[in-house]
Order: C-alpha cells, then structure tokens, then sequence
C-alpha cells in the first residue's frame, strides 16, 4: 500500500469515472480526518485529499498539512490551492481555464463525459502548456456503445498528433491515454485496494471513492477496527486471467467498473478493454511517427499492431488451440525482452527461482532413450 | 489375452455442442435431502412464450451462438410434471431451426434428466415415442431401497424408491445405453458399492457418480469412501463386470499433475433459461437453486446475452480460481468442481473462489482408482 485518499466532502470532487450521485455536502468530521492523517503516518502512507467546493475550517487545514499529502481540487478552486492537481469537469469548467498558468507543472485531470467526447481534443489543445501531465479520463465508459468508441478513436489520433507536435518542439509532456503506454513494460494500472484505499466520511475504508460513492455499504472496515478484505487475491494481476495476456499495460483496469459491469473484480468489461487499445494503438502510432527523430525509439520497445481490440476475443476464441494462444500472448508479453541476450534472461530467472530452470528443463527433455536411438 | 475393458458411452458431441436447458418448473415431486435446488414450489412454471423467445433468439442470432450443434434440454424441478409443454417446445425448436435453415436442425438433440416417477405415464410415454430418435434422457436412482430412500423421498419423508424403479425395465429398453447419476453424501457412504452394484443388476450398465461439493464432509468419511471404493473394485474385477460396466469414480485419467489450465466446468459455455425468460451460465445459478447469494443473471430472452456478464465465466481458468495447493497437486486430474456451489459458497460474490471441501474425498477416491487400476493391469 502506498498512498490514501481521504474523502474530506461528501460532495468531493470526482477525479475518475465515477459520480458523487448527486450528494449534498457534509465535511468529514475533525476526529475522523485526524484519525486518517494518524492511520496514514504509522503506515508510511501519503494521502490524497479530495476537496469539495467549501473552504475548510483551520483545523482540517492544520491536519491535512500534518500528512505528505497531494490536494486534489476542482480548477474552479485553482486559487485557494495553486499546488493541487487540478480537475476539469468538461466543457463545463471552460471558463475557469484560465486560472491554470502558462507553462504550468500541475498535474491535471480531464473529465470527458460520453456526449462530450466529440470534443476532447480541442478540450487538450486548449490545455497545451498548463500542463506536466494529463489524465484524460472518460466518465460514462460503462455507457459507451460503438460508435462513441469510434468517435474517442478519432479523437485521440487529434490528440496524439497535437502530442507529437509538442514533442517535435521539446514539450515532453504526457497524456495518460497516449505516452503512458509508450514508457510501461508492466501493467501499471489504478490498483485500487493494492496501491491504494480510501477513507470515506463516515471513517471506513473502501476500494475507491466509487465504491462509496455508489453504496456506503461497500467498506471493508473503518479507523475504528480492523481492515478485512475478502478474496484479495482478486484485486492481483495474477488472478485476473483477461488482463494478465494484455499488453495495454496503462489500461486503468478499473475495479470499480469491473465489479459494476461484468460482476467479478478481476473481469475487465469490453469497453475497458476496447478503450486501452484504441490508446495502445495511438501510443504505437505515435511512437513510428516520432520515434526516430525525437531518440524515443532507442529507449522504448516498438509497440505491436493487433488485429483485435479485446484480448478476450483471443482468450475465448474456441478455434485457437491452447498452444496458439500461448504463443501469441507471451510474445507480447515479452516483447520488451526481445533485446536481452538468453544469457542474461537465464541468469535472472535463476536469481528470481532456480525452480524455474528445473522446470523448463523438465518440460524440454525426455528421459534417454539409447535402444530407440536412430 | 487382451482385456476389454467397458468405456463410458460418449456424451453427444460433447465438445461442439451449446447446451441451452429450459427450467421448464420449479415443482418437484419429492424433497430430496441432498438436492441444491431449495426453492422448489409449484409457482413458478415456463410459459411457452418465454420458450419461444428463447429459440427464436438463439436461432436468429447464429453470430452469437456460432457452436455447430445444439442440445435443447430440459430440467426442473421434475420435467415430466411439465411434459405437454416441453412436447411443444421441442416441435417449435424443430420447426425454427427448419424455418431459419439452421445448420442445427441437422445436429440438434432433445434431452431431459428424471426422477423416473412419470417415466411410464402415457404422456410421457407419448412424448418419448414422438421424439424417440433425438432424444436422451436420464433417470436418477441412487442404488438399493436404503441408499435411494435415504434421501431422496417425498415431502411426507416416504422414499421413492419403488415409484423410480417400477421404470427402470422400461427405460433401459428404450434408451439401453443410458447412464444414471448417483449422488453421495456423507451419511450414504457406507451404501455405495452395494448401490453401485444393485444398479448393475437391475440392468443400469453405467454409473455417473459424485460426491457432493458442499461443506459437510466429516472426519473419517475419506476412509469409509475409500473403503467402499476398493470393495467395489474388488468385486468389479471379481466378477468381470468392468468388461459391461462403468462406474465414473474409476477413470485412468485421475490422480494425476495438472499440466494445464483450463476450468473444468462447462458454466457460461452452456445457457439456462427460468420461468421469468432470465438467462444464467448454467441452471445451477437460477435463483431457486442458490441458498446465499443473488442469482447472476447474464441476460435474458427480450434482450438477449449481457456480454459483460459472461465474460467473467468463459475467462475462468484452473489458477486464477484455485488455491495454490491445487495448483500444484500431484493427483489434481478428475478433482471436480461446480462453478455454481463455488459462487454460492464463497466469501464474497465471485465465481473466482473454489471451495476445496471434497479435497480429502478425491483424494480417497484416487488411491482406491490407483489400486482399481492396478489389480486390472495385473489381471484382475
């Protein structure tokens, strides 16, 4: 676990897909913040606080600066707090743009509802330079039919050439939904529960703030008492057969929308995994277009095109024999090993689990057979 | 000489097939103790509406459903208490799939599991002969008088063995290659090599039977199975009926490292309609089957398949759902599990958590496998 976000408002700002379902506001009680900052301090965890539209009386401000902490505001608060990641409601927040500096090293989150997606990609053109880095996160993903798909597709190839024309003019600045996946040889994703908990006002721990967004009910312990996740192996890449073959290794792999839509946590939707590839695939784009001339080719592997969208096309797809489907994914999970030498690879398994060597061995050889020898 | 050595009939293209079951009723003649269906009332029956919306989306949608047969089978409760409509259901299934000249109409079958108390009334009777030629059907009898009537008995607590046996002739003369499944439990242990051995000779030449998933074996129960296992052995070979005869709980290919990865139940891969028209991955998640946990729905027959909702199942492998004792098991080959009873029975609400409570029952079966095997390698 590394960090906590701490819900200081009910009607805190949403920072990821989900909504606050339209709660009225209630500041988490003083007692409970500090028993939050006292939680996160012995368990050497920083915390991200999510504001709500209320100033904070002094003593939350006094506790909250007790904390290696991270604000995260709404940009219609940029001026209250000027270091906090900033969070853009859509078009909706347009008019409060520019209170986000010129040549800002904020970090930002673009909150793109469906029926905005048209216009993401003037929505980053118009934040080009108020930014370090910034994520683009869609709301209604559990809402998204084909042809909104089809629309983010378009748009983020306007947003990967708007990114490779920075690039060309030295703005290395990133995008979620396109550098992430140029720079990741391993899934990187939210891990919720793993990375990460959150104290909700009430003082009990969830996933994520979704998960208490949509129903209190969905805690798994409180300040008070002890933490009881049940099955958390679930929350492992290990135990989540779809996303363990992936290479979209920036892919959210939202829990939260995992559990809302297909019902298991560790089961991403198709329109989790349709969205990472269509990101993956301008992320590869981008890298054939730029990589060269910017130097990012000798520092990054060369992304693979795929002829599906959907991993679990491959995983269920009956006429693929098991061993066709083995080749396929670890190819592409090992993509960013193609440059080390056997040697070399050999060496590490044997310092991870020399068990490895003696399986693989087991599975090359068979016994000798001399009297069949030809 | 070479032995010959009685295989178990092949399931109808098992491996090519969807098996779409119809929760035709949730009305059951009897209460067996042991049966997981614990809402059984007699509200809640299939209209042939709903039936109908079924095929026709089945059928209408072969992009969805691409597999190169289809089984059309029929569950309750008891199906024979519903055997008119089933009747109908079958004569429609035929007439879409020749209507949508579905290649299924060419590789299709009918088939329904029984207590057998209905077995030889006229309707049924009627019904078996219409459809005679696409049909299987399977007759549950647990064994002897005292094994079946143990637990599978009337709500009044009188067991059925009779009622179920008095068609056993006239079913094995009309399906003679038909296999029954027996269930044990803990109590019936001690039952089961004279169960198997009684249903051998009323005629029954193969014996589908397993222990039950749930969490109520005891101490000492692995040795009482064992026990009975290798009796049953013994007199198998004894008396030469493995050259007629199979009984499940002996297969060469148990007890052995996994080298795969594959789940091993078929749930999601099959289709269960209820009374409502509510889709399920098999019938074991309809809600009258399931005792701690909501019944998951993957859709239904107005709105067709939730393709999220089924994800989950055709994604199940051996590792991500297993301990990882189970997972490096040296006698893991044959260790069954329900993806229904592991849902119901785990912590939280995943198909992701395999209950383990027969682990020391396999293992009992497996040494009494290894030594049925090895007498016959050593000629009997």
């Amino acid at each position: 676990m590394q960090y906590l976000i701490v819900i200081l408002d009910r009607n805190s700002v949403p920072f990821c897909s989900y909504e606050t379902g339209g709660r009225t506001g209630g500041l988490i009680p003083i007692d409970v913040l500090q028993k939050a900052v006292n939680f996160a301090v012995r368990n050497n965890l920083s915390i991200n606080f999510l504001y709500g539209d209320e100033p904070l009386p002094p003593e939350y401000e006094t506790a909250i600066e007790d904390a290696d902490h991270v604000k995260m505001v709404s940009l219609r608060h940029a001026g209250r707090y000027p270091d906090a990641v900033f969070v853009v409601d859509g078009p909706a927040d347009k008019e409060y743009i520019h209170l986000l500096e010129n040549n800002g090293i904020n970090n930002v989150i673009l909150r793109i509802g469906r029926t905005q997606i048209g216009s993401l990609a003037s929505a980053v053109r118009g934040l080009i330079g108020k930014f370090k880095r910034l994520n683009i996160i869609l709301k209604d993903l559990h809402g998204m039919k084909d042809e909104d798909l089809l629309l983010y597709s378009g748009q983020l190839s306007r947003v990967r050439k708007i990114m490779e024309d920075e690039y060309r003019k030295k703005n290395f600045m990133e995008i979620n939904a396109i550098s992430d996946r140029v720079f990741l040889t391993n899934m990187n994703n939210c891990s919720a529960g793993t990375r990460h908990m959150t104290v909700a006002p009430n003082g009990k721990f969830y996933l994520c703030p979704a998960f208490y967004y949509d129903d209190e009910e969905n805690c798994f312990g409180s300040l008070d008492g002890a933490l009881n996740i049940k099955n958390p192996q679930l929350l492992e890449l290990e135990y989540a057969p779809v996303c363990q073959r992936c290479d979209a290794w920036h892919c959210k792999r939202c829990l939260y929308l995992n559990r809302k839509l297909t019902c298991e946590l560790n089961t991403p939707s198709r329109e989790q995994c349709v969205v990472a590839h269509l990101e993956r695939d301008q992320s590869r784009i981008f890298i054939d277009n730029i990589g060269t001339e910017t130097g990012l080719t000798r520092q990054v592997s060369a992304i693979p095109p795929l002829d599906y969208r959907d991993p679990f096309e491959v995983l269920s797809d009956r006429s693929l024999s098991t061993l066709e489907k083995e080749e396929h994914f670890s190819g592409l999970l090992a993509k960013p090993l193609e440059g080390v030498s056997f040697k070399d690879l050999f060496r590490q398994i044997y310092s991870i689990d020399p068990q490895i060597i003696v399986r693989l061995k087991d599975l090359n050889y068979s016994p000798v057979d001399l009297e069949n020898e030809e | 000489m070479e032995k010959t050595i009685a295989a178990p009939p092949a399931i109808w293209q098992e491996s090519i097939a969807k098996t779409v079951t119809f929760v035709v009723t949730e009305d059951c003649q009897l209460r067996c103790h042991y049966c997981y269906l614990v809402g059984k009332n007699s509200r809640n029956k299939m209209s042939f509406d709903i039936a109908k919306r079924t095929i026709d989306h089945l059928v209408e949608n072969r992009d969805l459903f691409p597999d190169k047969a289809v089984v059309w089978d029929f569950i309750g409760g008891e199906p024979f208490l519903e055997v008119d409509l089933i009747d109908r259901i079958c004569d429609y299934a035929r007439e879409k799939m020749a209507r949508e000249e579905h290649p299924w109409l060419h590789n299709y079958r009918f088939s329904l599991t029984t207590n057998g108390i209905l077995y030889g009334t006229e309707k049924a009777q009627y019904f078996i002969r219409k459809n005679r030629s696409d049909l299987s059907i399977g007759v549950t009898i647990d064994g002897t008088p005292q094994k079946h009537d143990m637990h599978r008995v009337y709500p009044s607590g009188k067991g059925s063995y009779n009622d179920t046996a008095s068609n056993i002739p006239l079913w094995i003369e009309q399906f003679p290659v038909a296999s029954t499944k027996v269930t044990v439990a803990s109590d019936d242990l001690p039952y089961i090599r004279e169960s198997v051995l009684h249903l051998y000779a009323i005629g029954i030449k193969h014996i589908s039977i397993n222990v039950v998933f749930e969490d109520v074996w005891k101490d000492g129960d692995d040795m009482i199975l064992e026990d009975e296992l290798i009796g049953l052995a013994d007199a198998m070979i004894g008396e030469g009926l493995y050259r007629e005869h199979t009984c499940s709980f002996f297969s060469e290919t148990i007890g052995r490292k996994r080298l795969d990865n594959n789940n091993w139940c078929g749930a999601g891969r099959m289709l269960a309609v209820d009374y409502k028209g509510d889709f399920y991955p098999c019938h074991r998640f309809t809600p009258f089957s399931l005792v701690n946990k909501k019944a998951p729905s993957i859709g239904n027959c107005f709105e067709g398949i939730d393709g999220n909702r089924l994800r989950p199942y055709l994604s199940l492998d051996l590792i991500t759902q297993s301990p990882a004792e189970c997972v490096t098991c040296d006698v893991a080959t044959g260790c069954a599990w329900c993806q229904g009873a592991n849902y119901d029975l785990a912590d939280t609400e995943t198909i992701y958590q395999r209950a383990t409570y027969l682990c020391k029952m396999h293992k009992a079966r497996v040494r009494a496998n290894n030594y049925y095997w090895h007498r016959l390698r050593q000629g009997g």
